[in-house]
């Protein structure tokens, strides 16, 4: 069984069209179930009705099989975690993370215990006594954090919560939230647009586009076998290369039936000044190099093609000069797509 | 190159040489640029504030020369009694206004939140009286409170209930202005702390909602602490404009009866302007520059020391 469940979710905003149309989704218990998609794709809306925050047009919501549509927020055994955190400005940490649990009428002895715990797991029993405005943003993000994990509720939701925090602290606060999830071994359901925080964190990765679910699997599948193109270029980066299929049977590769696009990532594909010797395991292109960053542990080479413009992402950098490549890719590598975008098995 | 080279240390020289006289021309011109508003503000501010407190220690008629005598216009003043009713009557007067006209409007203003078509209308409505002349407002509820003809004496016998000499009975004369004044500043008052309500980010209810807070608890712990700045703000800036209340009493009551509504800015006027002395007056007048001062040091130490959120 599910822990949450819409079914046949529709959400419009007064008279307009509406933004998320029949949606269906199960998210299962224990899962890190991480809502992935470009902004104003409804990732947020999803969350915010899970939560309680917006209704639901049509359609119902269920956790753990019960109809939580016309339960308030507060009694759905649930915390969230803001992505500007909302703290409360005016109450010190421990009251920030006191206030649900008074609130709830846990007793005295009970809450204190919560709190000395959960800001010993999180590092911030030294700052128990300072307002928000007095924390670093990393601090913040601990106290937004203890503030659901205090509440033990039965699923934690996470509204792009790394988003405001520089690169080196989201990449540490991620480990530290995969840490955590599996510690308490509850539900988490996470909304980012940032493809690396859903496969790194996530088990199931719902991928969504304009309120339609593009696809959901675990992290290992979903780039393993993208179901179609949207997918393909989102996951990954960069994004895959998809060219069209007529480049491929010029270069005189057989396609499946009914392909349109042929796909291929830029990291299982090489590029060198000249390659001599292939194999008929392999398909070469030729083009011009027009761009080489070089990232220390990988370098990316983009290159322009007779078919578009291919990148090309290499692990030990061969030092390929600027001028004429040609770039390599393994058949077996290739994704093929349909009219509609779909991917051919 | 050579040409350049050979250029620029002639080109130094020359700017040494000139240096002097434009250096103090380019010091001097921020006060050149400030000087008329500085001018206007020592004419028309600091000049009269002065003059007031040099003033204050001299015996004037206005007309007559003016006699040095020192602090007795101030031993006077603090030896005579009816000094002390008229400044009690300004603390009575600006309590009771502050307290009421803050204390209705918080309710007023979380009653107007609803972004509704009538409380946009009630909105502009309660802002009204506060955009009206307080003279043609003490006029109009003189005529309201008139204790023969009035309105509110009318109803008071449509209820079978005894009149009220709301103008003329020494106990309820000062009441009678408050109401005024609390009628005239409750709206304004409401839109600020509306305005400062709906200032407070709306995640933060989102965040009490899924905390499982009552509307009560809402308030208490959360509007209430985020709008505390704007109360206090509110709160000294009423007791400012109470403080210097005139017009009111002017029209109203003249400072009647028996004194009971005589406040320290129509005191002064009295002294100033109906028996020449100006003295006596300016002395008073010190009091009152103190006493805002006071309020308005207050005021600006909090400012700086007020949290910024987020």
């Amino acid at each position: 069984m599910y822990k949450i469940e819409l079914r046949n979710i529709t959400k419009s905003y007064g008279g307009n069209p509406p933004v998320i149309e029949n949606l269906n989704l199960g998210i299962k218990e224990g899962s890190f179930t991480v809502l992935l998609g470009p902004s104003g794709c409804g990732k947020s809306t999803i969350l915010r009705m899970i939560a309680g925050l917006e209704t639901v047009t049509q359609g119902d919501i269920f956790m753990d099989g019960i109809s939580v549509r016309d339960t308030a927020p507060g009694d759905r055994q649930i915390a969230m975690v803001f992505q500007n955190y909302a703290l409360y400005p005016t109450m010190t940490v421990r009251e920030n993370m006191e206030f649900g649990l008074k609130n709830s009428k846990i007793p005295k002895e009970e809450r204190d215990k919560r709190i000395q715990e959960i800001s010993e797991m999180v590092g911030l029993t030294e700052y128990l006594d300072r307002k928000p405005q007095h924390l670093s943003g990393g601090q913040r993000q601990r106290v937004a954090l203890a503030r659901a994990i205090v509440k033990k509720p039965a699923v934690f939701l996470m509204d792009e919560p790394l988003s405001n925090l520089d690169a080196k602290l989201r990449n540490q606060i991620r480990t530290d939230l995969i840490e955590l999830y599996r510690k308490l071994g509850t539900t988490f359901v996470y909304v980012t647009h940032d493809q690396v925080e859903a496969m790194s964190m996530g088990t199931d990765i719902v991928l969504l586009e304009k309120g339609v679910i593009r696809q959901s699997t675990t992290p290992n599948e979903i780039y393993q076998h993208p179901a179609n193109v949207f997918t393909a270029k989102f996951i990954g980066s960069p994004p895959m290369n998809v060219l069209d299929a007529s480049a491929f049977t010029e270069l005189g590769v057989s396609l499946p039936e009914g392909t349109r696009y042929v796909g291929f990532r830029p990291e299982i594909a090489m590029v060198a000044s000249s390659i001599t010797g292939l194999t008929g395991d392999y398909v070469a292109m030729e083009g011009d190099l027009l761009a080489r960053e070089m990232l220390g542990d990988q370098t990316l080479y983009k290159v322009q093609t007779p078919y578009g413009i291919v990148h090309v992402k290499i692990f030990d950098d061969w030092g390929v000069g600027y001028g004429k490549v040609t770039i390599v890719v393994k058949k077996s590598n290739l994704f093929f797509f349909d009219q509609q975008e779909q991917a051919i098995a | 190159m050579l040409k350049t080279e050979a250029i620029l240390p002639a080109a130094q020289v020359r700017e040494t040489a000139k240096g002097k006289p434009k250096h103090i021309f380019s010091r001097a011109l921020p006060y050149l640029m400030v000087a008329p508003s500085l001018t206007i503000f020592s004419v028309f501010v600091l000049y009269p504030i002065f003059y007031m407190i040099y003033l204050s220690f001299f015996k004037w008629n206005m007309i007559g020369p003016k006699t040095f005598i020192g602090l007795k216009n101030f031993t006077d003043m603090f030896a005579d009694p009816e000094f002390w009713q008229v400044l009690g009557n300004s603390f009575q007067y600006m309590f009771f206004t502050v307290v009421l006209s803050v204390g209705l409007a918080l309710p007023l203003a979380v009653y107007l939140k609803a972004n509704t078509r009538v409380n946009r209308f009630l909105q502009g409505v309660v802002f009204t009286p506060y955009v009206v002349s307080l003279v043609s407002i003490s006029f109009v509820w003189m005529w309201l409170m008139d204790s023969d003809y009035g309105l509110l004496n009318y109803l008071l016998e449509l209820l079978h209930l005894p009149a009220v000499g709301w103008l003329n009975d020494p106990d309820v004369a000062m009441y009678s202005l408050i109401t005024v004044s609390v009628w005239k500043s409750l709206g304004y008052n409401a839109m600020i702390l509306l305005s400062g309500m709906q200032s407070i980010p709306p995640y933060l209810y989102e965040a009490a909602n899924l905390d499982k807070s009552s509307g009560m608890t809402t308030f208490f712990k959360i509007t209430l602490p985020m709008l505390s700045p704007t109360l206090f703000f509110l709160t000294l800036m009423n007791m400012i404009s109470s403080f210097k209340v005139f017009e009111t009493v002017n029209i109203m009551t003249s400072g009647g009866p028996m004194n009971s509504t005589n406040t320290l800015v129509y005191d002064i006027y009295l002294y100033g302007f109906s028996y020449y002395k100006i003295g006596y007056a300016s002395a008073m007048g010190v009091v009152l520059m103190i006493i805002i001062g006071i309020c308005t040091i207050f005021y600006f130490r909090s400012l700086s020391r007020r949290v910024h959120y987020r």
